[in-house]
């Protein structure tokens, strides 16, 4: 059955799994997925554009590479939603943040968090992925440093390194 | 460049079944804008462009995501995103247009999310409805009055109708479909010139040729009817094409922007038709590795 979630102040609640571990939470009818997660403590999603074209808010979402500007909250009930913090646990690095640091690749660092999503989404989709195929995918990760060449040198030596 | 406002306020709705969308539309909330992929929805709101009082979310319906082939016709579901489309195995290589989908139609993010009945009703970059015309497809409404089916090209929705599917024969054997776009950047930008190409031969007789633009007439998409016909019985090749292209893209007035100007589209249309019906006809005659 369908519920209806009103706009106008009163909050519902909605299940959902985050980094691996259930979740239950309140929201607004017009709440995007980033602004939940920011409710629940999530710092690595950054806003840059909001309507999709920077890269810089990407999560996954049951494995789907997704802006998390664009989807509304409601849209991840009972699915499965991963975020940096759910990449990187127990606070050890995950190879993707050990490479980007290897090769200098962040610099003000406020796309990282959505290049390390990325990242993970190509070594799990497209393992076999070569540098173009790398660029095809990061197209939409904007990073206004110009770090581009580092970012991608970094993300091949992790898809290198996995492949042995 | 842009003002970027507060999502507004507004009420959700999430069925889970086709009834229950239906049920929405009808009673509780008529005027309710319909949430898929959000990938042009969102931006209009936070543009200021649109202020829904209520939205009802689709993604629940998990039964309009599918492609299947029965009986030589193909049928997308409303909701399948335009990753699943362009990927899907049942769709076969031949098809080009689709295919390509993957390298033309935005970047990943936006094709997880944006779903092809959503790029049927939305006014965005408008790729399904080029593909789908170019392959004779059609696409099905279901409303209040039942069900029906539109040209996609003339889709008018009525009051609580919704896409549910879209339709296209399979094109047999000696087919091909190609489609490009000619882009200010590299990619993930919005098309110039957008153009799609289908062709189905004999031998190498032609039996049917679909020639779709963009922009035809000011910014409204279209076929070249006058270029598909005279293409018919005609034995490939690239001999006549380039004259015969420019005739008939001479007639198109395609509108200007700040992307470019009409001329320049104009110059760009014939440019890409004959590139189109090249690949083609060397696919066709086994000049393109498959």
């Amino acid at each position: 059955m369908h519920e209806i979630l009103d706009g106008g102040g009163v909050e519902v609640k909605m299940k959902f799994v985050l980094n691996g571990r259930a979740v239950s939470a309140e929201l607004k009818g017009n709440e995007r997925l980033m602004d939940l997660l920011w409710k629940l403590g999530i710092r690595s999603v950054k806003e840059g554009c909001s309507t999709g074209d920077c890269g810089t808010c990407n999560v996954l979402v049951d494995g789907r590479l997704v802006n998390s500007c664009m989807m509304l909250a409601v849209q991840a009930r009972n699915k499965s939603v991963v975020t940096v913090e759910g990449i990187s646990q127990n606070e050890e690095l995950h190879p993707i943040q050990e490479a980007l640091i290897e090769y200098t690749a962040s610099q003000c660092g406020y796309c990282i968090p959505g290049i390390v999503v990325t990242a993970k989404y190509i070594l799990e989709k497209y393992p076999q992925a070569d540098e173009n195929m790398v660029r095809q995918i990061l197209i939409a990760n904007i990073c206004r440093c110009g770090g581009y060449t580092r970012i991608v040198e970094a993300i091949k030596s992790v898809i290198e390194s996995s492949r042995r | 460049m842009y003002d970027l406002k507060a999502v507004p306020s507004f009420d959700v709705y999430v069925p889970s079944t086709i009834k229950e969308l239906l049920e929405i539309l009808r009673e509780k909330h008529p005027n309710a804008v319909i949430y898929a992929g959000g990938t042009d929805l969102m931006p209009m709101m936070k543009r200021g462009k649109i202020r829904p009082e209520a939205v009802v979310d689709i993604t629940g319906l998990t039964e309009l995501s599918y492609v299947k082939a029965d009986n030589g016709v193909y049928r997308v579901g409303g909701l399948t995103t335009i990753q699943d489309f362009a990927t899907s195995p049942l769709i076969p290589e031949k098809y080009f247009s689709i295919k390509w989908l993957t390298k033309y139609f935005g970047a990943e993010t936006t094709r997880n999310m944006a779903t092809v009945g959503g790029n049927v009703v939305s006014g965005g970059e408008r790729d399904v409805p080029a593909i789908l015309t170019s392959l004779d497809g059609h696409v099905k409404i279901v409303g209040p009055q039942g069900e029906r089916l539109d040209a996609p090209l003339e889709l008018k929705l009525g009051h609580g109708e919704i896409v549910t599917e879209l339709v296209f024969p399979d094109w047999g054997l000696g087919s091909v479909s190609w489609f490009s776009k000619f882009e200010k950047r590299a990619s993930n930008g919005i098309g110039v010139v957008t153009a799609a190409v289908s062709l189905k031969c004999d031998d190498d007789r032609v039996e049917k040729a679909r020639i779709v633009l963009n922009r035809v007439q000011g910014k409204t998409m279209g076929r070249l009817t006058g270029l598909e016909e005279e293409l018919v019985d005609r034995r490939l090749s690239s001999f006549y094409l380039r004259d015969l292209v420019e005739r008939h893209v001479a007639s198109i007035k395609p509108a200007g922007d700040f992307r470019a100007s009409g001329e320049f589209r104009k110059h760009v249309s014939k440019v890409l038709i004959v590139r189109g019906l090249e690949f083609c006809m060397k696919y066709l005659t086994g000049a393109v590795s498959k």
